[in-house]
């Protein structure tokens, strides 16, 4: 039998002082479509205490821009998300991408942004597609909060920096300019309900064609199974023209000399780098498109 | 290990319950409650048989512990229309004949009621993604489909319940209904 | 020889009503609504699971499971899991009071494991405990000394062609107490094949393979057993077949059947999973039931069910086709291989429905075929919606479109040179004088897909994402055929104000059959649907109509059915024709709430006042209907005879998109017409035919059980599991029926359950090869066609 005890904080400062006095025995629940499948699935041992997030849904559910950031909410659900301006301004339309694929409809209604992150796995969509927007998370304690970018919070598969007695709040990334967007490429043997055979998120900043700036990252790269950036293939894409010879190079060329992909029971190390690339080209293409077009 | 006091509203009614931290709304719904609409089919939030309502938004009730919905309200496909009637979705399933061995039907039928609360006119790509919140064996999805655009009409028409008898003596004729 | 009086019956009516076309029928053939519906719309409590909560007290029943794939048990330890708070007992083999045996067809399989475990489903020990919680953390006490023994995965491991036949290879048995792990061999052997061979002008030959399918039900399985004061015990449980269950259970427990009753709740989703795994579930609550003197309930999680029941076999099969430069079919050679995992479960009647539509409804003169059913330690492998056709369908479709792709020929043409047809033979020499409505079924489909047109624009595709269509054809034999006595019966009670009672014992899992029965009883008696209440299949109520299998609700309940409503007509008849004074019974017409004589409408009586009269004149107003199937005949050594008395036939086309660059397949528009003797099911027939479409386009695509090394799966849940969701179908499919009605059918009718998901699969198949073209063609010979699969024949063939 699953046996934990349930705390439900009053605020933000009580689920901290909660927290403080009882890490690490706490596992924080928001929208609970991770942690109480893992512990269902008996792959974690059940915690002292859970500590139930959604009595802070008002406080730490929002999406604003403010002072050149844009500001999430951790405990923004991804329906709420999809109501955001993250999905009526192209500069942002990865979200939709990421959406579209996220789950199943009603797990969105559920599923949190910051508890995607927090599990930190190659299937937090959400982490992958912020890493290109250079995103840095805010953590809160009951010594304060402190942030960190989001690449140096991904510390590998199921493990962040977070310390024990910190609750994920924010997420933040700096206001893209005009003429920039994203996309996030997802696919699998079926439409929804998926792992992804791979995926790829892509940001990118243009000035008539010519790529001013451009961030990269996939569910992984190499080694490390978490999403991660792929430097090299942006560092070769900056300052070039949007052609489709540079497409071709540095997808055949620039992107297997950084990536090592993995072979399992699911797809082989070939063709995952090979649909690394595909996804790597479809979402330059796309983000291409949405800039110049203006639309989603 | 203490037990939590829970005040629901479930389908109209108050129930004030203590149930313990670990408890699935599942089931508190379908143990406590004899509300036995809702199913479990995988209890990991993947197959929807166990959508209900939650202050009017679709959540898995396998994936939602009891214990923290103090003051929610919840609507199970029981509740969904008074006693003696029929809601639009339905009648709008009846009619539309796409009814195989109805193990899903429950959580699809709250999963559409949730999508017609949020846009009234849903294109078929919407209704598509809305109802892949199911997995549907018996392969009715193109029915569910179409269930669910005659349901939109009915309630951008303003019907929203249709009386129970009626319809079993309509639909029960043994007459053809156009589809 | 005078013919039994129920196929006199049988055979009437349908000669009577051969003209008459569907239409013109007043409930058959009509847009019924399905009994249940409303139930099920309004989230009754039906499903076994949902009565749970009706009992007082229950216990409940886990099942331990081996640990390994294949090992020895040397000894069971179950003393701390039995002093765990909440455990009430934990039953091992030596606890079983009759037969520690659950198989369906050969006593092969132990309820509890005593000597050895072969796959990780085999169960070790019930735990019998106050909740599931309790039950689930002492099973981790359970102690097992195991003997691991090597994990046999592969068939091929088990046996190989050695030129003349199946030989079995050297390894550690898996069966040792039988002795070889070959469970069965089927063959034909028709005409001359090596002589055909030298005369074809074109010679295709190719291997296949075919993956295991899941069945994914919605309903998890399920029962409740209640102990009866009279030492018996009564089974509410998720089975196809409670009379089999019932056998089952009276075996495990040593009491006599009537002791055991079975009432099978509505089912959610069977495929044939819930065939023999009822039969399991029964027994272990109907065990803890009778051992603890308190209601027993199991209910399985998802991960559960997927590694604790049976699944389709996977296939290896080997063709070889020979045809004539004029494109006709002269000889076919294969050899097929199947894999029926830990226990025998259906397998031997799946190899034998294998072999027996192993070369397709096709004119096969010269046929070599050898089947071989082989014992391995995967889950065990059972019966799955197609039970060997959809196998061998895959492989044969294919292998046509090769050859009609060598001759230059359409695959349309080609396949009308070589259809059966009526007075054509099988190749098993069966005589199909009448009944066969393939190529009316092959040109509605060719019609309403467009295919000539699609077939020749989509092969000048060019860029990143290319269209094909593809068609394939099935035929499916009807009901059981020789696997054993093929018999269905149902009762009619009319009551004294007119309502109307069915009771058959065949089980609903959404196929929605029992409409049809009703359709047909209602037909005959003249009286609407809705004075009909069905009754829930109970071994002590509903009579035996046999297992709900096969495709043969509807064709032998039907008939069933039919027979029953047609003796009480015709004493309706009577009575009526006497109170109207209508020239003869003949002359009466049942248009409820109305009857009266053909020629005087004006004077009629109410439907009852009609039967209020036949109670007073002591008229009974109950009838039993019988109904045996003619008996199959096979012959092992040639595979000839008549195995099935009449087969379904079917043309699928489907249309698809293959993306070049990711090698991802999409059905977009399909278009499926079966001939099914008589639509008497309107609803019924279309929701099949769609929703075969979409587990069949599974099969094709999406869906593999992928084991480790050690026999364990990486697939158990629904999203590692992948079955088709609401974005996966394609936008349409395009359904129609043909009606070539079969004199031993209900008005004509042929079943349906089966044959709608045979041809989806090669049809998909043959779509993409046309879509890929013929430089692919061969490589697109195993299923399923996922994504990374057709990228490596994207790659290959440079396209």
């Amino acid at each position: 039998m699953v046996i934990f005890e349930l705390y439900r904080p009053s605020s933000l400062d009580d689920a901290l002082v909660f927290l403080e006095k009882n890490a690490p025995d706490v596992k924080p629940m928001a929208g609970g479509t991770e942690l109480l499948v893992l512990l269902r699935d008996r792959a974690i041992k059940p915690p002292k205490y859970i500590l139930d997030l959604s009595p802070l849904g008002k406080e730490l559910s929002y999406v604003k821009v403010e002072n050149g950031y844009v500001r999430i909410g951790a405990l923004t659900t991804i329906w709420e998300l999809s109501r955001s301006l993250l999905h009526s301004d192209v500069r942002y339309a990865g979200f939709v991408d990421v959406f579209r694929k996220f789950g199943t409809m009603a797990l969105r209604f559920e599923a949190t942004i910051g508890g995607n992150i927090m599990t930190a796995t190659q299937y937090s969509d959400y982490a992958t597609l912020l890493l290109v927007y250079d995103a840095g998370v805010k953590l809160a304690s009951t010594r304060g909060t402190r942030t960190l970018p989001l690449e140096e919070f991904l510390v590998d598969k199921r493990a962040t920096a977070s310390r024990p007695d910190e609750l994920l709040v924010e997420i933040f990334f700096p206001e893209p300019p005009r003429s920039a967007s994203s996309a996030f490429v997802k696919f699998d043997r079926r439409e929804v309900l998926i792992a992804g055979i791979v995926t790829s998120a892509v940001y990118l900043v243009l000035e008539g064609d010519v790529i001013r700036d451009v961030r990269v990252s996939f569910d992984m790269v190499r080694e490390k199974r978490i999403p991660s950036r792929a430097r090299v293939t942006e560092s070769y894409l900056r300052g070039k023209r949007l052609v489709e010879e540079a497409v071709h190079e540095v997808v055949e060329k620039v992107l297997p000399s950084e990536m090592v992909r993995t072979t399992d029971w699911w797809a082989t190390a070939e063709y995952r780098l090979e649909m690394s690339k595909v996804a790597l080209k479809r979402a330059l293409y796309k983000s291409y498109e949405r800039i110049v077009r203006g639309v989603v | 290990m203490g037990l939590h006091r829970v005040n629901l509203v479930v389908n109209g009614v108050r129930h004030t319950l203590e149930v313990p931290s670990s408890e699935r709304l599942l089931d508190t719904l379908r143990w406590r409650l004899g509300l036995t609409s809702v199913k479990e089919g995988c209890g990991r939030g993947e197959c929807g048989y166990c959508i209900v309502l939650v202050n009017g938004k679709p959540k898995h009730s396998c994936l939602t512990l009891t214990a923290t919905l103090d003051g929610a309200e919840i609507t199970t496909l029981e509740g969904l229309a008074p006693e003696g009637s029929l809601h639009a979705i339905q009648v709008a399933l009846l009619e539309t004949r796409g009814i195989q061995c109805g193990f899903c039907v429950p959580g699809l039928i709250m999963v559409i009621k949730a999508l017609l609360d949020h846009n009234s006119s849903p294109s078929e790509e919407e209704i598509r993604e809305w109802i892949s919140s199911v997995l549907c064996r018996c392969g009715s999805y193109h029915y569910y489909i179409e269930a669910t655009k005659r349901a939109a009409e009915y309630l951008r028409s303003g019907r929203v319940h249709f009386s129970e008898k009626e319809v079993r003596e309509r639909l029960l004729a043994g007459v053809a209904v156009k589809r | 020889m005078s013919r039994p009086e129920y196929v006199e019956i049988v055979e009437k009516v349908f000669h009577e009503t051969r003209s008459r076309s569907t239409a013109e029928f007043r409930y058959i053939g009509k847009d019924t609504l399905r009994w249940d519906a409303l139930a099920k719309v309004t989230g009754k409590p039906i499903f076994t699971a949902d009565f749970f909560r009706l009992v007082k007290n229950p216990v409940f029943v886990y099942s331990v499971r081996s640990k390994y794939a294949h090992a020895r048990i040397r000894k069971v330890d179950v003393s701390d899991a039995a002093r765990y708070p909440g455990v009430l007992a934990v039953l091992t083999a030596k606890d079983i009071p009759g037969v520690n045996d659950v198989g369906y067809v050969l006593p092969d399989q132990p309820l509890i494991a005593e000597r050895k475990v072969r796959y990780i489903g085999d169960t070790v020990a019930l735990i019998i405990a106050e909740s599931l919680g309790n039950a689930v953390d002492a099973a981790e006490l359970v102690s097992v000394d195991y003997e691991p023994l090597p994990v046999y995965l592969d068939p091929l491991e088990i046996v190989e062609w050695d030129g003349e036949k199946f030989v079995e290879k050297p390894h550690e048995l898996i069966h040792d107490e039988r002795g070889s792990d070959i469970l069965s061999r089927y063959r034909i052997r028709v005409g001359d094949v090596e002589r055909a061979f030298r005369e074809a002008a074109v010679v295709v030959e190719n291997e296949y393979r075919t993956p295991v399918q899941e069945h994914a039900y919605a309903e998890p399985e399920a029962a409740l057993a209640v102990p009866e004061p009279d030492g018996g015990v009564t089974i509410y449980v998720k089975t196809q077949c409670p009379f089999d269950t019932r056998r089952a259970v009276s075996n495990v427990l040593g009491i006599p059947f009537n002791m055991v009753r079975v009432v099978a709740s509505a089912l959610g989703g069977g495929f044939g999973g819930a065939e023999d795994v009822g039969n399991e579930i029964a027994a272990k609550a109907a065990l803890a039931a009778l051992c603890t003197k308190r209601p027993a309930i199991v209910l399985y999680t998802r991960e559960e069910s997927i590694i604790g029941h049976t699944k389709r076999h996977p296939a290896v099969m080997w063709y070889r086709h020979g045809a004539s430069r004029d494109g006709r079919l002269l000889a076919v050679e294969a050899r097929i291989v199947l894999d029926t995992g830990a226990y025998a479960s259906l397998g031997p009647f799946v190899g034998w429905r294998a072999t027996v539509h192993s070369t397709g409804p096709y004119v096969v003169e010269n046929a070599k075929v050898d089947t071989v059913v082989v014992y391995t330690n995967k889950i065990p492998a059972g019966a799955f919606r197609g039970f060997g056709n959809p196998q061998v369908h895959f492989a044969v479709e294919r292998q046509m479109d090769l050859l009609a792709e060598e001759l230059g020929m359409d695959p349309v043409e080609f396949r009308l040179k070589n259809i059966l047809r009526n007075n054509e033979r099988t190749v098993h020499g069966q005589l199909l004088d009448h009944g066969v409505g393939l190529e009316e079924a092959i040109k509605r489909a060719v019609e309403l897909s467009g295919w000539y047109e699609k077939r020749r624009l989509y092969s000048q595709m060019t860029g990143r994402v290319r269209r094909g269509i593809g068609i394939a054809l099935v035929y499916h034999g009807n009901s059981i055929g020789a696997e054993g006595a093929d018999y269905s019966s149902a009762t009619i009670i009319i009551q004294r104000d007119g309502s109307i009672i069915l009771r058959t014992g065949l089980t609903d899992m959404g196929q929605g059959s029992i409409q049809g029965l009703v359709n047909i009883a209602a037909e005959v008696l003249g009286v609407p649907p809705q004075y009909f209440k069905v009754e829930l299949a109970d071994t002590s109520a509903t009579p035996d109509a046999g297992p709900t299998v096969a495709s043969r609700s509807t064709v032998m309940g039907g008939n069933a059915v039919l027979v029953a409503a047609y003796k009480l007509r015709q004493r309706l008849n009577e009575l009526a024709a006497r109170l109207l004074k209508c020239s003869s019974p003949g002359d009466v017409v049942i248009e409820a709430p109305r009857v009266y004589c053909k020629d005087t409408p004006e004077v009629y009586l109410t439907w009852r006042e009609l039967v209020e009269q036949a109670f007073w004149e002591g008229i009974p107003l109950q009838e039993f209907g019988y109904f045996r199937a003619p008996k199959a005949v096979w012959h092992d050594e040639t595979g000839t005879g008549a195995p099935y008395f009449t087969y379904t036939f079917g043309a699928i086309v489907s249309e698809v998109e293959v993306d070049l660059e990711t090698g991802l397949v999409r059905v977009v528009e399909a278009t499926t017409v079966y001939d099914i003797g008589r639509v008497v099911n309107k609803p019924g027939a279309e929701f099949h035919a769609i929703g075969g479409y979409v587990q069949g386009m599974g099969y094709a695509l999406m869906e593999d059980i992928v084991y480790t090394p050690d026999g364990h799966i990486y697939t158990k849940n629904l999203s590692t599991y992948h079955i088709p969701t609401a974005l996966d179908v394609p936008r349409r499919i395009n359904v129609d029926f043909v009606e070539a009605g079969f004199v031993r059918g209900p008005f004509g009718a042929k079943g349906l359950g089966e044959p709608s998901i045979v041809g989806i699969a090669p049809s998909i198949a043959n779509a993409l090869a046309h879509a890929l073209g013929r430089r692919a063609s061969r490589d697109i010979n195993r299923l399923p066609l996922t994504p990374d699969y057709v990228y490596s024949i994207i790659k290959k063939h440079k396209l």
